[in-house]
């Protein structure tokens, strides 16, 4: 065992050369990362904080002032637009989480349950979305969605309705289209939880008595929750910065937090304010990620205390 | 008084079969064992009676009821698993009331009666541990615990000691079978390690391609092998094939190679039999001119406890011959030697 390559296999006799062996080991793991903290450093660090000290600056007629301003977190406690907006955003978010998970996870148990072949058709089929473009796929669902569009025309054909239903602009076309894109990313996180239990578990389960409603209760949902935190998480965060999904299927009517950042900084040139709603978005997402954490430790299965 | 009976049982896989009309019963409070190489059917014949298989054909009743289309849950039946299928999210004690807790018991008899079977199998003071917080054997014993806890009609237990190493297996070997005559549970156990199947069973099915080749117990099975198959299976033989020389009533003398032997057994004159002889029965000592069979050493194995010769003796017949290690005069090749096949030692196989 060379000590390098173990920094931190110490041994408590271990002699001093060894443990400065150690340190320089320490050091060199440091040293692989040290291009990508570079990288992170000047495309995410540096922007970082010019966004976070552009929100603290001064905008009045038309003018931006730098330094160390309170406006524009006060605007967003106080103009009630910006907070109205934001709570939509989360709601949105959640409303798109919920269905994403709920659709998710029965895709994510057939697939468990999948021979080779047709796993490897559902992974394309969910896949595919995320390979057309963004434009093609929201007009697309304009097209099947719309008042006249595919569905609504098939209901009236079929005598079952006799008024087209409102299917786009509003929420609901929203959380149809985005849920199709982002399903794969709720997927698969889920699949790959379920792949990892035993099913010898499961079936100890049965045999203990559980009908097969309560083994998914008891055992397969409990040891799936890693994989439910992250498709939770990931879903989450992508719903909070949807943008042109609501702009084309939700009309003017599904307003959201990042549809009034572009608002703000493109048409009022007012990019404090548009840097202060950032923030606040941004803040949001780490709130989020950090209760996904907690919530990641209070279901790790114990081991070795 | 049954508590499983196997009658035809057949399961198919498309074209192949792997179990092939097992008709078996297991009495109340008996141990019995499914032995045999992997692939014999032992497991799925396991997991048909555990309801996870469902029979291509066949009855299959567990406490006298008829089992055969029944889902697992609602089948009293306790099954241990080869890598224990612990619940990691629970706590031990939470993982052996699971049973109780499906069945409706109530949360303080729940924990009473799971502290109870914690107890019996000697974990009292771990109720509260997580199945990753503690070792294999130790999981090994709340999963016994966790199936012994329902009551079950017959409790079921795949390969369980695979995943252990030789010193725990020996201890939950003997702990197995005295906790089984202490309850009195009915017991089935599927192992392909002859030397568990002979040390715990009262019963033993010898399996293979998906068929019982000798039930019986251990001692039936091990000295008197119905087929070649068995005789094989169950540990080191000599099997040679002989022709009958002379026979009169049950007694006849057969010629195996250069070796006359005298066996038991109704045989005819001139018959060509299979003659089965365990490597422990046959002596071994150093060459005098009075012996009946003398031979040369032409390999010794070292084993510890005993020792391991091959023996090519007059007609070049080679023979196997274990011994208990002497400490002192152990033969090397080459040396001559006398063997000392006592009478009924040799048996002919399926007589």
């Amino acid at each position: 065992m060379s000590p390098d390559r173990h920094p931190r296999a110490e041994a408590p006799d271990a002699a001093p050369p060894v443990r400065a062996w150690a340190r320089i080991g320490r050091l060199r793991a440091w040293g692989l990362v040290l291009p990508a903290g570079v990288l992170y450093a000047v495309t995410f660090g540096i922007p970082l904080a010019m966004l976070l000290g552009a929100s603290f600056a001064r905008f009045q007629g038309g003018v931006t002032t730098p330094g160390f301003f309170l406006d524009n977190y006060v605007k967003i406690a106080t103009d009630g637009v910006t907070l109205a907006v934001f709570r939509n955003t989360v709601s949105l978010s959640l409303l798109i989480t919920a269905v994403g998970l709920a659709c998710a996870l029965p895709v994510a148990m057939l697939m468990r349950r999948a021979g080779p072949g047709l796993r490897l058709v559902a992974m394309f089929v969910l896949v595919s979305p995320l390979l057309t473009s963004i434009i093609v796929r929201n007009v697309a669902w304009m097209l099947i969605l719309g008042r006249s569009g595919m569905i609504n025309s098939w209901l009236i054909d079929a005598g079952l309705i006799s008024a087209p239903l409102p299917l786009m602009y509003n929420r609901l076309g929203v959380v149809i289209a985005v849920v199709h894109v982002y399903l794969p990313f709720a997927v698969l996180p889920i699949y790959a939880a379920l792949r990892a239990i035993d099913p010898a578990r499961e079936r100890a389960a049965a045999s203990l008595g559980a009908a097969p409603w309560r083994v998914f209760v008891h055992v397969t949902l409990p040891l799936a929750a890693p994989g439910l935190i992250a498709a939770f998480t990931l879903l989450f965060i992508l719903s909070m910065g949807l943008y042109l999904t609501p702009v084309i299927l939700g009309g003017n009517f599904v307003v959201t937090l990042p549809m009034m950042i572009t608002d703000a900084a493109r048409n009022q040139y007012n990019w404090p304010y548009a840097s202060a709603m950032s923030v606040l978005l941004l803040a949001s997402i780490v709130a989020v990620v950090a209760v996904s954490a907690v919530l990641g430790r209070l279901f790790a299965v114990p081991r070795d205390a | 008084m049954t508590a499983v009976a196997l009658d035809g049982v057949v399961k198919r896989y498309g074209g192949v079969t792997a179990v092939d009309g097992i008709d078996l019963q297991v009495g109340k409070g008996e141990f019995l064992t499914l032995l045999g190489p992997s692939g014999c059917g032992k497991s799925t014949t396991l997991q048909m009676i555990a309801g996870f298989v469902l029979p291509s054909a066949g009855r299959i009743r567990i406490g006298g009821r008829d089992s055969t289309r029944l889902p697992p849950h609602r089948r009293n039946v306790g099954m241990v698993f080869q890598n224990y299928a612990l619940f990691p999210h629970m706590t031990l004690a939470d993982n052996v009331a699971f049973g109780l807790r499906m069945r409706g018991v109530a949360k303080a008899e729940r924990r009473r009666r799971a502290g109870e079977a914690l107890a019996v199998v000697q974990l009292t003071g771990l109720a509260d541990r997580y199945p990753g917080q503690i070792s294999g054997g130790q999981q090994q014993r709340v999963a016994l615990a966790r199936a012994l806890v329902i009551q079950p009609d017959v409790l079921l237990l795949d390969e369980p000691f695979g995943a252990l190493d030789k010193q725990l297996r020996d201890r939950m070997r003997i702990e197995l079978r005295d906790l089984q005559r202490q309850l009195g549970i009915s017991l089935i156990f599927v192992t392909h390690d002859q030397e568990e199947a002979l040390s715990m069973s009262d019963r033993i099915a010898v399996l293979s391609e998906g068929r019982i080749r000798q039930l019986g117990t251990p001692d039936g099975i091990y000295r008197r092998p119905a087929n070649r198959f068995v005789a094989e299976f169950m540990g080191h033989s000599n099997i040679l094939p002989a022709r009958v020389v002379e026979a009169s009533g049950d007694r006849a003398l057969v010629r195996a190679g250069g070796l006359l032997l005298a066996v038991s057994g109704r045989l005819s004159a001139g018959g060509d039999i299979e003659l089965m002889i365990r490597p422990e029965r046959i002596g071994i000592g150093p060459a005098d001119a009075g012996a009946a069979i003398r031979g040369r050493v032409a390999g010794m194995q070292y084993l510890g406890a005993s020792l391991h010769y091959r023996v090519v003796v007059e007609g070049g017949t080679e023979l196997s011959v274990v011994t208990p290690d002497p400490g002192e005069g152990r033969r090397v090749p080459g040396d001559p030697v006398a063997l000392a096949i006592p009478d009924g030692a040799p048996f002919v196989i399926g007589s």
